[in-house]
């Protein structure tokens, strides 16, 4: 292993065939921690809206939250693998965990290799052990797809920069200790586009700043915010990178976020074939287990060819991304597969189940949200068509 | 349509349906259908015979006053559903469809008339070409003459007569007169043939239509065709489904009727629901065909591109569910694939239609 100038760990380009004992034991570990909450609190937080913080002290403790986060800052040191094993099992144990994809993933991908020295000391240890969360507020009302469509601006009054716009569906502001803001700080003439800015803000409380929860189909602890930025004052330090080239340090923060995103989508598949399995064997209908029926086996065994798939380009894309390679492609194809075979292998579940199946007793309609919403956000799956179609395939760009 | 027609069939319809079906099991079974594919001879004259002589079948919609029977495009989409289920050899669809629709379109009373009693004709337009979708290089017509080439007519080699788009006219052209060479196509129950006017002389030609009348025509009859064309496919894939139903109740493995497992049984019940859906827009089409219903454009653009996608399914379901001897050349379930899959492509494919759908509802169009 070598530390590349990034100050990732850089590994070769290898994808073993078979788990290795210490992937074996990393999964184990925290499927037991997981197994000691179970679907049942995931459900009850989301009710109430308020963060799994039990399950994610614990795991913080246990050294499971920072894995893709250098050592140097109180992190693991391993990869985006690693981490990405840690939220898969979490959501196969029925508790999938969207703080991860947004402060470990995001936050704790752009900080190591965009940060300053003062912001990597500042925020990193935080990140790693889970004591202080980051979330990320970039779309706005007419910036979604199309993120150079960026309005909310930020303007240097003096050595402060003031903040004016509006971001929307932005997650659990109400819970974190800091976001990363998107803004405009320039147009360029040629294109027409915005040049962006990312920033830290500090404080989510910050004067001038006021939220107003958006209601969705997500069942998920985190809330959606539209946020009103009415003169925000940001300090000079606040920005993250170089002005005006925000969409640098972004790029850095969408790989890892799509392999995030596609191993919340395989472990809720895991998890609801799991109890597909358990129900259709107990279950019978007319005098053998429903389970003995190829109108059941065949659409679980179709969800379990598809979910496999998909999990090969998860980790595939991982790997890639750990060893420091291209993985934009990867990254995108494994989250348009396992976004696909999330949903599939849990309608399928829900279908299984009958009635039940949308009992809360059996815990799976609850999740169609936090499946379903990795077919729009953060990419829509039409988005990540259009990568594959310019940048795998050489077609013209389409938009 | 303001008032949607029924699309049950008649009681005349059944009895027209009855009539054509024992005609073609007598005459054009399809081992017969198989073995003619191997030979030089495009369309089953013998049958065409049968079709037009016996059963009148020509001049169906045609008007009592060139000599047809009166009736109308819905008669003749059920003659094209018996026609598709044993997938035969003649140019019905070709010649009293498309270029009756044109003859009709522009006015040819004489030529309607020659229709009604068999003479077969055919549009010198590829059979993958919408009419009504220009042509990259068509024939030139000047001084009562026509040059140039068309290539993949269907039909054509069957033909005495051919209707011909040139710019800003229809033109008539004796089949005698133009050089008709048929080319190997996969689907050798309808062939194909390139047709040669001449570069130098060229062919000898009249005039049907001109100018203004050119596009309306051509539209009428590119509708029609489409819009019929579907009935076609509906009767393949019913045939398809029936053959297999059958087969998988009488072929066993595991000790078991292969169709006791739910698997097949599933996938048949999902076939029956997308052929019910092909019926019902095929009929509709037919229907506003039968009318000229303003909803033609959108009706007959539906049909493609609903009917194209289940006639290919249910011929792959057929070969897929008869397993290895669904693969081989003595089971006739390759002559419904290829029709399938030529058909598919006939008349623009369902991809086209669909955009056209989506220009006819005012859906935004598509950046080129
Ligand atoms: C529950 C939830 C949580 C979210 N959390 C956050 C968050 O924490 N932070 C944050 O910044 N944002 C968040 N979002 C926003 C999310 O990232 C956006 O919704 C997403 O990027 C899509 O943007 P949009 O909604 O504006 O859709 P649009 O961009 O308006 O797209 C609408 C539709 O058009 C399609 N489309 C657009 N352009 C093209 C094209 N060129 N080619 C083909 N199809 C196209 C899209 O695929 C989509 O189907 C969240 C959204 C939800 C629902």
């Amino acid at each position: 292993m070598t530390i590349t100038s990034a100050g990732r760990v850089d590994r070769t380009a290898v994808l073993p065939l078979e788990p290795t004992e210490e992937e074996r034991v990393l999964r184990s570990t925290v499927s037991d921690i997981v197994g000691r909450f179970g679907h049942s609190y995931y459900m009850e937080r989301s009710r109430s809206g308020e963060p799994m913080r039990e399950l994610w002290e614990l795991l913080g403790k246990s050294g499971f939250l920072g894995l893709n986060i250098p050592e140097e800052y109180g992190g693991g040191g391993a990869g985006l693998t690693e981490l990405a094993i840690v939220l898969e099992e979490l959501s196969a144990r029925g508790c999938p965990e969207l703080a991860m994809v947004l402060s470990q993933g995001i936050a704790g991908s752009i900080l190591p290799l965009h940060g300053s020295a003062e912001q990597k000391a500042r925020y990193l240890p935080g990140i790693a052990s889970g004591a202080e969360k980051f979330v990320f507020a970039l779309t706005e009302p007419d910036a979604g797809s199309n993120s150079h469509n960026v309005t909310t601006s930020a303007q240097l009054d003096g050595d402060e920069w003031v903040i004016r716009g509006t971001k929307y569906y932005i997650s659990g502001v109400d819970h974190c200790d800091h976001f990363l803001l998107v803004a405009r700080t320039g147009t360029n003439e040629a294109t027409g586009r915005g040049r962006l800015t990312l920033f830290i803000v500090d404080d989510p409380n910050i004067a001038g700043l006021e939220r107003q929860p958006i209601p969705t189909a997500l069942q998920a602890p985190e809330r959606q915010f539209t946020l009103f930025f009415d003169g925000v004052r940001l300090p000079a330090d606040a920005v993250v990178g170089e002005v005006g080239h925000g969409l640098r340090p972004l790029f850095d923060g969408l790989n890892p976020e799509r392999v995030l995103s596609a191993v919340i989508c395989t472990g809720v598949a895991r998890y609801a074939l799991d109890r597909a399995v358990a129900y259709t064997t107990q279950r019978q209908v007319w005098g053998v287990p429903i389970a003995a029926h190829q109108g059941v086996q065949h659409p679980l065994a179709e969800a379990a060819i598809e979910l496999e798939a998909a999990r090969g380009m998860v980790w595939r894309a991982a790997a890639l991304f750990d060893a420091g390679r291209p993985a934009g492609e990867e990254a995108n194809m494994a989250k348009f597969l396992a976004s696909r075979a999330g949903l599939k292998a849990l309608d399928t579940a829900i279908q299984m189940h009958g009635g039940n199946g949308l009992a809360d007793e059996y815990g799976l309609a609850d999740l169609w949200g936090i499946v379903r919403l990795q077919q729009i956000a953060p990419v829509s799956t039409q988005m990540v068509l259009n990568h594959i179609a310019q940048h795998t395939l050489g077609l013209p760009r389409s938009y | 349509m303001s008032d949607v027609p029924s699309l049950l069939y008649t009681d005349v319809e059944d009895d027209l349906r009855a009539a054509v079906r024992s005609m073609l099991e007598s005459h054009s079974p399809w081992a017969r259908v198989l073995e003619r594919t191997d030979g030089d001879v495009a369309g089953d004259r013998k049958l065409w015979t049968l079709l037009t002589d016996d059963l009148g079948l020509a001049g169906l919609a045609l008007g009592e006053d060139v000599g047809g029977a009166g009736a109308s495009w819905r008669e003749v989409a059920v003659v094209l559903e018996e026609l598709g289920r044993a997938v035969c050899d003649v140019p019905y669809l070709t010649s009293v469809v498309t270029a009756t629709a044109l003859a009709e379109a522009v006015g040819a009373r004489e030529l309607l008339a020659e229709l009604a009693t068999g003479a077969v004709a055919a549009v010198a337009v590829p059979f993958t070409q919408p009419l009504d979708h220009p042509v990259s290089d068509p024939p030139r017509f000047a001084a009562g003459r026509i040059r140039g080439r068309v290539p993949a007519v269907a039909g054509a080699a069957e033909a005495d007569v051919l209707l011909v788009p040139v710019a800003g006219a229809v033109v008539r052209v004796a089949a005698a007169d133009a050089r008709i060479e048929p080319v190997p196509s996969l689907d050798m129950t309808r062939r194909v043939a390139d047709i040669d006017f001449g570069a130098e002389g060229g062919a000898a030609a009249t005039v049907l239509a001109e100018r203004d009348a050119v596009p309306a025509a051509l539209a009428r009859a590119a509708a029609v065709s489409a819009a019929l064309l579907a009935s076609e496919q509906l009767g393949l894939a019913q045939r398809c489904l029936e053959m297999t139903v059958e087969y998988v109740g009488q072929r066993r493995q595991f000790g078991r009727l292969i169709g006791s497992y739910q698997a097949l049984k599933h996938r048949l019940a999902d076939l029956w629901t997308a052929i019910a859906q092909a019926r019902a827009v095929a009929r509709y089409a037919a229907a506003c065909a039968a009318v000229d219903d303003k909803d033609l454009p959108v009706a007959a653009s539906l049909a493609q591109a609903v009917c194209s996608v289940v006639a290919q399914q249910a011929a792959e379901e057929c070969v897929q569910l008869h397993g290895g001897i669904g693969f081989t050349w003595e089971h006739p379930a390759h002559l419904y694939l290829k029709r399938a899959r030529a058909d598919a492509l006939a008349h623009g494919t369902a991809g086209w239609h669909r955009r056209r759908v989506g220009a006819l509802v005012d859906l935004p169009p598509v950046a080129d």
